[in-house]
């Protein structure tokens, strides 16, 4: 009997955690919603210590691909028109040095959760995959943050618009990098917030 | 038997809550309220939230009112204000590539008004009533074929190149004599007129009157 009993709580223990289990629905993001997070974003997001250097109004730019055998719409749109392109954009200047970023939101409906991808770089400082008697190539500073969010990618380019100069070494480099966390500290914040606004995802 | 139903409680107490918490939420009686209309009530064209800061414990010379315009004359204005720009790269295509594109409402932002003066609301919406008299037809005409279908561009952008395709709202600049007046609460009868030459440019925007222009470089 007392067996039965302590079976009986087991399994209503066990139901009890299965209830309070949240169901998380996988749900394709509608691209009215894309473009809307995008147009909030771009108004809304005003970040300290640079200058919004787009217009207000939407510059819409797409591209044919060259020929080839992967992709049979010849251009970065969706639906058949230009309408919809696959990628907005908004650039971003600082106002304390010669950093230049380029925000990019990518129509991604396959992409499922909110994750950095990677950070892509170049720079005169990075040379371990450069063979020795080409490392003195000139290079700019250039950072490329990879987001994956629900239903889109965010690729944020950060370039140093400086000509590419002797004296840029480690030292030049780590300014570099502390404007470009200046930009992402705030530009994460209103990403995150605008993001759950828009598509009101909990 | 007492730690039976000792077992028995304790299982009452698991099971309730779990029962609870499995069960869907009942639906809560919604009751309607209307808590506050959904645009700010104006009067005269002025939000009543700014008539709160003229609250007058004594008279005061209010003003200025709207009272007239006069246009002398105005001139539509093909590219006032930038509603959207489309911008296809070409350059990797060994074809040529069609562009073709629908501007709707949506699209419009900014200001509706580009002006030498600065007025009130209400004083704008007098001169853009004036105006819209004086040109009615003509935005009549636009507003059908315009609002119905969206502006629409075409573009064949040929290989090597990059096609542009610009859509403008189309703006009237007008100059004339606004008539404003101003009056004392202790005598609102006796008004004192003063006239304002102006010169703006201005656009009605809740309607769809564009320009637009495609290229290639």
């Amino acid at each position: 009997m007392r067996s039965k009993m302590l079976l009986f709580i087991v399994v209503m223990l066990w139901i009890t955690g299965c209830a309070n289990e949240t169901t998380t629905k996988s749900r394709i993001l509608a691209y009215d919603d894309f473009k809307k997070t995008f147009s909030t974003f771009k108004e809304k997001f005003d970040p300290g210590q640079f200058d919004k250097i787009s217009p207000e109004h939407l510059a819409i730019i797409t591209a044919s691909f060259p020929e080839n055998n992967l992709d049979a719409r010849g251009a970065d749109i969706i639906d058949h028109s230009v309408e919809f392109p696959a990628r907005y954009e908004a650039y971003y200047k600082s106002e304390n040095s010669s950093l230049l970023v380029k925000v990019n939101f990518i129509y991604f409906p396959t992409s499922k959760e909110k994750q950095f991808v990677t950070i892509n770089s170049i720079s005169p400082v990075q040379n371990s995959n450069i063979l020795e008697d080409y490392r003195k190539i000139p290079r700019p500073f250039f950072d490329e943050y990879l987001l994956s969010m629900e239903g889109y990618l965010v690729l944020i380019n950060f370039i140093d618009i400086n000509k590419v100069a002797d004296g840029m070494n480690d030292q030049y480099q780590k300014s570099f990098i502390e404007d470009t966390l200046v930009f992402y500290e705030q530009f994460e914040k209103s990403l995150l917030q605008i993001h759950h606004e828009v598509l009101q995802i909990e | 038997m007492r730690k039976k139903v000792g077992l028995c409680i304790l299982t009452l107490l698991l099971v309730v809550p779990a029962m609870v918490s499995a069960a869907p939420y009942p639906k809560q009686p919604q009751t309607k309220v209307t808590v506050a209309p959904a645009t700010e009530t104006t009067q005269n064209g002025i939000p009543e939230s700014e008539l709160a800061d003229m609250v007058r414990p004594t008279d005061v010379i209010v003003g200025p009112v709207f009272h007239s315009y006069d246009p002398d004359g105005y001139v539509t204005v093909k590219k006032f204000r930038e509603i959207i720009t489309f911008e296809h790269d070409n350059t990797r295509n060994s074809k040529p590539y069609n562009m073709s594109v629908t501007v709707t409402r949506s699209e419009s932002q900014g200001s509706e008004w580009n002006g030498s003066l600065e007025f009130t609301g209400e004083i704008k919406a007098g001169i853009l009533a004036e105006l819209n008299s004086t040109v009615g037809v003509e935005h009549k005409t636009t507003r059908a074929t315009n609002e119905a279908v969206g502006a629409k561009g075409d573009m064949e952008v040929d290989p090597g190149k990059t096609g542009f395709i610009r859509f403008w709202y189309k703006g009237r600049t007008t100059d004339g004599t606004v008539r404003v007046y101003y009056y004392n609460t202790a005598d609102p009868s006796n008004r004192t007129y003063v006239d304002k030459a102006i010169d703006a440019t201005v656009f009605v925007a809740d309607h769809m009157d564009v320009f637009s222009e495609a290229w290639q470089e």
